[in-house]
């Protein structure tokens, strides 16, 4: 039952991340979001590969193709949060230039947070290739989920607006992330013994986020209401005055 | 160690989700009315706070003061300005989502002017960050000397960006 639920959720996958490609293309969005469209990309190569050598039962083979295929999502996962922080500081002249420092300084500090993680932390895995893999894995989520957690803060100090279709990537792409970073950790304690069910809440989670990526760029854009006309007697008084008089003496 | 890794796992993971649940449905949406802006911005009594993190002020105070009367009447002060602080912040936040409901207009010259209130006001919500920051450290510490000069120039300058902020007329 687990086999057959793990199986239909990998199978749902690729139609919905070429329907995201087909409207990314469609909509010219890979201009604005290049990384991402090739990450979406990279999911369906990946499949068509994974899928392959899966059914061919060529374990090794499957299991050397998904090694590679997570290092190079490991480089595009990283350089999708560069994309969210660069599209979220852009709009805003005065303070752009922090968006790299905050993201050079988080990547700093949560880099070195992941190698004290995976120094102190002894898996139970048996199998040296899954342990390092998982250990691997829960590095790069704590990076992720790091770098992610610093944006939101940073966008809630500074009132940040979010474009819908940055927001959408970035609730999808945080789903999934947490849900690993939690699962890749139990999974590397506990060993094979919590693979099948981590593995399906895994893939749950994956496939909510992409659902909410599709949701995200087939939403119809809002009619945003024009405001109404201004009120003859407005000013900001309130707090102009005090300050007027303090500027002026 | 490994329940700590655990333990410190979740956190994150609790920290992203929460986080982006509350950008997700509760951001700062758009104005209706220029005058529910209105109504939102309060007033903030500039030359006030200035005396309240002013220098001088505290050096005298602390000429005069017996050091236990000193601290706890700074942090008083202190705390009062963040007040102050916290209100511009507000200020800020409201002006920015009233120069992001004109920027949706048409009309490109306001929309350029709606933009400078907005990068204006962005700005002003990161100064008041740091010199929040630095009297919280000040409150933790009443007797330094070299922050309360830091809070000053922040202050100049936060004070410059508000001048700013508010001189633009956006309608």
């Amino acid at each position: 039952m687990s086999n057959f639920a793990s199986y239909a959720l990998w199978l749902l996958l690729p139609p919905l991340q070429g329907a995201i490609a087909y409207r990314m293309w469609q909509q010219k969005n890979y201009r604005d979001y290049p990384i991402f469209f090739a990450y979406t990309l990279e999911q369906l190569a990946r499949f068509a590969v994974l899928f392959y050598w899966y059914r061919l039962h060529a374990s090794t083979t499957y299991m050397h193709a998904y090694a590679a295929f997570q290092a190079i999502e490991a480089i595009l996962q990283i350089g999708i949060v560069c994309e969210l922080y660069s599209d979220l500081f852009r709009p805003y002249e005065g303070i752009r230039h922090f968006g790299p420092s905050f993201l050079r300084w988080a990547s700093v500090f949560f880099l070195f947070l992941a190698i004290v993680v995976a120094a102190y932390s002894t898996g139970a895995d048996s199998y040296k290739f899954l342990g390092n893999l998982f250990a691997f894995e829960r590095s790069l989520e704590i990076v992720q989920a790091g770098l992610l957690v610093v944006l939101v803060i940073a966008s809630s100090i500074l009132a940040l607006q979010w474009k819908p279709l940055t927001l959408g990537i970035a609730v999808g792409f945080g789903l999934f992330t947490g849900v690993n970073l939690i699962a890749y950790t139990v999974r590397f304690e506990l060993g094979m013994s919590a693979q099948h069910p981590l593995s399906l809440v895994c893939n749950v989670a994956y496939d909510f986020a992409v659902l909410i990526w599709v949701r995200a760029f087939y939403a119809v854009p809002k009619v945003v209401p024009e405001l109404e006309p201004r009120p003859a007697d407005w000013d900001p008084h309130s707090w102009n005055e005090a300050l007027s008089e303090y500027l002026h003496r | 160690m490994n329940i700590v890794i655990i333990v410190v796992a979740v956190i994150l993971a609790a920290m992203l989700g929460a986080g982006l649940y509350l950008v997700g449905v509760g951001g700062f949406g758009r104005l209706q009315n220029i005058n529910d802006g209105k109504s939102l911005i309060e007033f903030l009594d500039a030359p006030a706070f200035n005396n309240l993190i002013d220098p001088h002020e505290e050096e005298f105070l602390r000429e005069n003061l017996p050091p236990p009367a000193f601290r706890t009447i700074q942090r008083l002060r202190l705390r009062a300005a963040i007040e102050y602080v916290l209100c511009a912040n507000r200020n800020a936040a409201v002006l920015i989502r009233i120069g992001r409901s004109v920027n949706s207009e048409q009309n490109l010259e306001r929309s350029s002017q709606a933009q400078e209130l907005v990068n204006a006001s962005v700005q002003l919500r990161l100064l008041s960050f740091f010199v929040l920051s630095l009297l919280c450290v000040k409150i933790a510490f009443p007797g330094l000397r070299l922050a309360l000069s830091g809070v000053s120039n922040l202050h100049e300058r936060l004070v410059q960006q508000m001048g700013t902020v508010t001189r633009i007329r956006v309608f």
